[in-house]
């Protein structure tokens, strides 16, 4: 029996499916519809249904629970019935009695529905679960729709803005609070933008006009949170003293060794992340390397952290305004007009925002802010700018230009009907039509046969058109009629330069000049300059500079000054005297060969850059040779067996992408390598020097290693181009750079950096204190000397070791002097870092005198008082400088000691034996 | 059908990505790598999972935590944060090292640093953490792939010598 009619009550549900209507509050009663299904119940609970049914609809809902209840009893599987009752309960107040009958229906959509709404309020998560089952029987169902994006957006808020897009999608009209509840409930659950895009796409749609004002303010409220979100209010924190210590060595270090400052920077605000300091400083490295967007990142940190720090905002305002190519000069205006504002005393953030009010237009804006940066007293070159621009910006714009009629042309024997194609032929010619600009020219030869313009339009068009024999052809006949114009000689010139025959242009070049084409002074310049004729150069671009203030020359022929400048520095650097053409030439070239020297002798000439150089040929092994060439192996492995992806993937590491070889920013192996040797021959110029890679012990591997390499680039881009031999090449090339260049770098470091020290260095600085003016007439006790057996070596420097021996014994002299006392000792020793594994050399120097000595005599501004020096020398080489109390000692009869820790340099297989 | 060989599992310990990017692609089939980033991950990993061998860098100047005390080499500087950084940051794969073998993790070791030059500084090593290996940093991929095996194999031996 209890099977039967729980066969009926499914098919009973499907009666039940429709609206129900009736009073009941919350829950609407059904239309009660006499079925056949009825009737398979029995007589007493078919009279119970329908007056439970009665009872529902008559309000009386009390009455009509009892019946729904005993019919329940009856017939537990009588869907209609536990519909009807939970209805009723819902009507009575009775939520939760309602949902658990829900609940057993679960393949009933008539139940799913208020179960859904119910569990919207009190269990959002599950009226999504209930809401996804309703939809699967009923798709496309508003209702549910609505009701699963109102759950979504509160409890997932992730899917939230899904289910909302399509609930809009499917209605015309939506209400304005509705609209403002989803995007509530997005927000809370951080999917802010989310929520402004339901009330944008939304906002079309909301009829009711104080519905939309509504929601257009709430929208323009939501953007203005997100603008102020980026405003940390307070949230900038002060640097401490490392950290600052750290960016100021990073600072330092920028123009030289971006790429090291930048680590420093990163690790710094990997550990300060709220210090706007610390991200403007990494901003303004990234953009020094051309990271643009990283750099904008960056300074967009400082000023979300620090808003009233103009520096960092001036500079994001400049970066948007400079490298976006126009597109985000209403950001940069708004960040510069804040910085000017902020420091209105700062003539250049006026000046930017100037420059930038003029890209926009905003003529008028732009005068003012040029006009304060004028107020505000700034230096010489911004001012010139400023005035500039303000002097553009006040010309009021001339007349558009007469054109002149052909009666006014200086060659009254052209006709009129030629002059006027010749005009119609340049203005097609410029507009790229040269089919047209061809026609017109036909004409001008038609009506002045042998007029030189026609010819020069002839060369024009030749040029467009590609055809440089023709060019040349047409402006030569054009000089032969009027020899008098310098720039069609200037054109012809470089046209024949450009194909090598420099005789030629020389020659024009020169006679173009003579007729006052300035720039030939400039291409005269650049041949010399190529020629190695230095002093010709100097000449031309001296007559060039005198001639002109600017022109389309002007900047690379500035860059050319530049480094003709330094090229004749370098040569006459020492005394060289430029006194006459041949001994000058003889003189360069010996100077020349005699400045050629190797990292040894840059380091003997100059010994405080031996860190730097130290420190390059360590980058060279670790950032051009470890990661990198190790693959070479590999790579010829992969070309003997067709492994192209490999080979694009050294490829891409060595060369980067293609065409990446000349871009300032790159970093792939080649251009480390460049910045690296770069770097080296800039050492070597400080030391008055040129560094000959090709002389250098230690550079040579590498640079020949490198080169070869180089050489094969085409070859690995395109391998399957590469012939029989390549894989052997590379494994010779592997070879040397992996074995022989690393080792020989490795090796020279450490021998710039390594120096024995024994008694004989001892005594040598023992001896010069003594000789000192301070301790003349005075008798010092000996030097007690104690010293390990056999040889020690350290990583340090002569000069500094010597240095900080002689500050040391000095001390200690005068201490004994001062205080009393009658014993000067030095004790060497060797010690192991018990984590490191490095060994050290400890060297303590002591005395007896009674004065005592402390920690802060070694740090801080205590420092300064003949300790400084050490703590500096030491340290510079990675050692450590303490102080010590000997009470412990008394029975030996020092009482303290200033002891050097430096770093034991072993002494490996020796220079180019590893 | 043979049951598939189990590769050993390598740990990488680098502050890059230099090391893991060329090991997955060239040693691949023959090992399994996974990266650290540093050594407190290197540590979480080596207690969370089992490893055959730890390859480890000896330079992280790119890692924002680093093993070791910084205070006591400040003390040791002269009060120099820079300069103790950067020989925590140089030195930090000793560091890592030393904390592995205290946290009771015994697997063979090879350090990518060129310990050609420094054999003494290596011995030291070896005596207090072993079993060690090094590899200098040009070492070449078959190289790489026959230390690690001889790495293994040697711990492997010497854990079953040991009574």
């Amino acid at each position: 029996m209890s099977i039967q009619i729980c066969i009926l009550g499914l098919f009973a549900s499907n009666l039940w499916a429709q609206e129900p209507t009736g009073e009941t509050a919350s829950v609407p009663s059904p239309i009660v519809e006499e079925d056949p299904i009825l009737a398979l119940l029995s007589p007493a609970t078919q009279d119970l249904y329908r007056s439970a049914v009665a009872a529902e609809a008559a309000g009386e809902l009390r009455k009509a629970q009892t019946a729904y209840g005993m019919v329940v009893e009856n017939a537990p599987g009588f869907t209609p019935a536990m519909l009807g009752l939970a209805r009723v309960r819902a009507a009575r107040g009775d939520q939760d009695g309602a949902m658990r009958i829900w609940e057993r229906l679960p393949g009933e959509a008539s139940a799913m529905r208020p179960l859904a709404l119910a569990q919207l309020e009190k269990d959002p998560p599950a009226a999504v679960d209930t809401f996804r089952r309703l939809l699967r029987l009923q798709p496309g169902d508003l209702e549910a729709t609505l009701g699963l994006a109102q759950a979504l957006c509160a409890v997932r808020p992730e899917e939230g803005l899904h289910a909302t897009r399509t609930y809009l999608a499917m209605v015309d009209e939506v209400d304005g609070a509705l609209l403002l509840d989803f995007a509530e409930n997005l927000r809370e659950g951080s999917y802010e933008e989310d929520a402004l895009v339901v009330l944008e796409e939304g906002l079309p749609k909301v009829v009711d006009p104080t519905s939309r004002a509504v929601v257009t303010e709430r929208i323009e409220r939501i953007r203005i949170e997100r603008a102020a979100r980026v405003v940390a209010a307070g949230g900038d924190r002060p640097l401490s003293a490392g950290a600052r210590e750290r960016l100021d060595e990073a600072r330092k270090i920028a123009a030289t060794d971006p790429t090291r400052a930048r680590k420093l920077v990163e690790a710094v605000v990997a550990e300060n992340d709220r210090s706007a300091e610390a991200r403007g400083a990494l901003g303004n490295i990234l953009l020094q390397l051309g990271e643009i967007e990283a750099a904008e990142v960056a300074w967009s940190w400082a000023v979300a952290l620090d808003p009233d720090q103009a520096e960092w905002r001036a500079r994001l305002g400049s970066l948007l305004a400079n490298s976006y190519a126009g597109r985000r000069n209403a950001e940069a205006a708004e960040h510069l007009a804040l910085a000017a504002r902020l420091r209105p005393g700062r003539a250049d953030f006026q000046l930017a925002y100037g420059r930038v009010l003029v890209s926009m237009g905003r003529w008028s804006d732009a005068q003012q802010a040029l006009q304060r940066c004028l107020e505000a007293e700034p230096d010489e070159e911004i001012a010139a700018d400023a005035h500039k621009i303000l002097e553009d910006l006040q010309r009021t714009p001339p007349p558009p230009p007469t054109i002149p009629s052909p009666e006014l042309s200086s060659d009254p024997e052209v006709p009129a009907s030629a002059l006027q194609a010749a005009r119609i032929a340049r203005v097609y010619i410029e507009r790229g039509e040269l089919e047209r600009a061809a026609a017109e020219l036909v004409i001008v030869v038609h009506a002045a046969p042998n007029w030189w313009e026609a010819d020069n339009l002839k060369a024009a068009l030749a040029m467009r058109q590609g055809d440089q024999v023709a060019a040349e052809a047409a402006w030569r006949r054009a000089l032969l009629s009027r020899p008098d114009q310098p720039w069609v000689r200037l054109s012809l010139a470089e046209l024949i330069a450009a194909q090598g025959r420099r005789g030629e242009a020389l020659a024009e070049l020169q006679r173009a000049a003579q007729d006052g084409a300035v720039d030939a002074e400039y291409s005269l310049a650049r041949i010399a300059w190529e020629e190695g004729r230095l002093v010709d150069a100097r000449t031309h671009l001296d007559a060039y500079f005198a001639a002109t203030p600017g022109g389309l020359s002007l900047e690379p022929a500035r860059n050319l000054r530049e480094r003709l400048e330094y090229r004749l520095r370098m040569l006459s650097a020492g005394g060289v005297g430029l006194v006459s053409g041949a001994v000058f030439g003889l003189g360069l070239w010996w100077r020349w060969r005699r400045l050629a020297s190797n990292l040894e002798r840059v380091a003997q000439r100059a010994p405080e850059l031996t860190a730097d150089l130290v420190r390059t040929l360590g980058a060279l092994r670790h950032e051009v040779l470890k990661h990198n060439t190790n693959l070479l192996d590999e790579v010829a492995h992969a070309l003997e067996h067709g492994d192209h992806s490999a080979i694009r993937f050294t490829c891409l590491r060595l060369f980067g992408p293609p065409g990446a070889a000349n871009e300032p920013s790159a970093d792939h192996v080649f251009a480390r390598f460049d910045a690296y040797m770069e770097r080296l021959g800039r050492l070597a110029r400080q030391a008055g020097l040129r560094l000959d890679v090709r002389r250098d012990v230690a550079l040579e591997p590498l640079v020949r290693g490198m080169e070869g390499l180089r050489a094969m680039e085409s070859v690995l881009r395109r391998p399957e181009r590469a012939d029989a031999r390549a894989p052997d090449r590379l494994r010779h090339l592997s070879e040397l750079l992996n074995r022989t260049a690393y080792k020989a770098l490795g090796a020279e470091a450490r021998r710039l950096s390594a120096l024995v020290l024994d008694e004989e260095l001892i005594s040598a600085v023992d001896a010069r204190v003594r000789q000192e003016p301070s301790f003349q007439g005075v008798v010092l006790p000996d030097l007690e000397l104690e010293m390990p057996k056999g040889r020690v070596v350290v990583q340090h420097l002569r000069g500094d070791l010597e240095d900080v021996l002689a500050n040391l014994l000095r001390n200690a002299a005068n201490a004994l002097l001062d205080q009393g006392g009658s014993r000067l000792g030095m004790r060497v020793e060797e010690e192991e870092d018990e984590i490191t594994g490095m060994e050290a050399v400890s060297i303590r120097v002591l005395d007896d005198a009674p004065g005592r000595i402390t920690e802060s005599m070694i740090r801080g501004r205590e420092a300064g008082r003949g300790l400084g020096l050490v703590v500096d020398l030491v340290t510079r080489h990675d050692g450590s400088v303490t102080v010590e109390e000997r009470a412990n000692e008394r029975k030996e009869g020092w009482t303290k000691a200033v002891v050097v820790r430096l770093r034991r340099a072993e002494e490996g297989r020796g220079r180019g034996g590893e | 059908m043979g049951e598939e060989r189990k590769r050993p599992r390598v740990l990488v310990v680098e502050d890059g990505e230099e090391y893991s990017v060329n090991l997955r692609r060239f040693l691949a089939q023959d090992f399994d790598f996974e990266r650290a980033g540093d050594g407190e991950v290197a540590l979480r990993m080596l207690a969370d999972s089992v490893w055959d061998l730890v390859f480890l860098d000896m330079r992280f100047d790119r890692a924002p935590r680093l093993l070791g005390d910084l205070a006591v080499l400040e003390e040791r500087f002269s009060g120099d944060t820079l300069r103790a950084r950067r020989f925590l940051e140089d030195n930090q794969g000793t560091y890592i090292l030393v904390a592995m073998r205290e946290a009771g993790f015994h697997q063979p070791v090879v350090f990518s640093y060129d310990f050609d030059s420094e054999p003494r500084r290596f011995q030291n090593l070896e005596r207090r953490y072993g079993p060690l290996c090094h590899l200098s940093d040009t070492a070449g991929l078959p190289e790489v792939r026959r230390t690690f095996l001889k790495a293994m194999s040697t711990a492997k031996a010497t854990r079953t010598s040991t009574p």
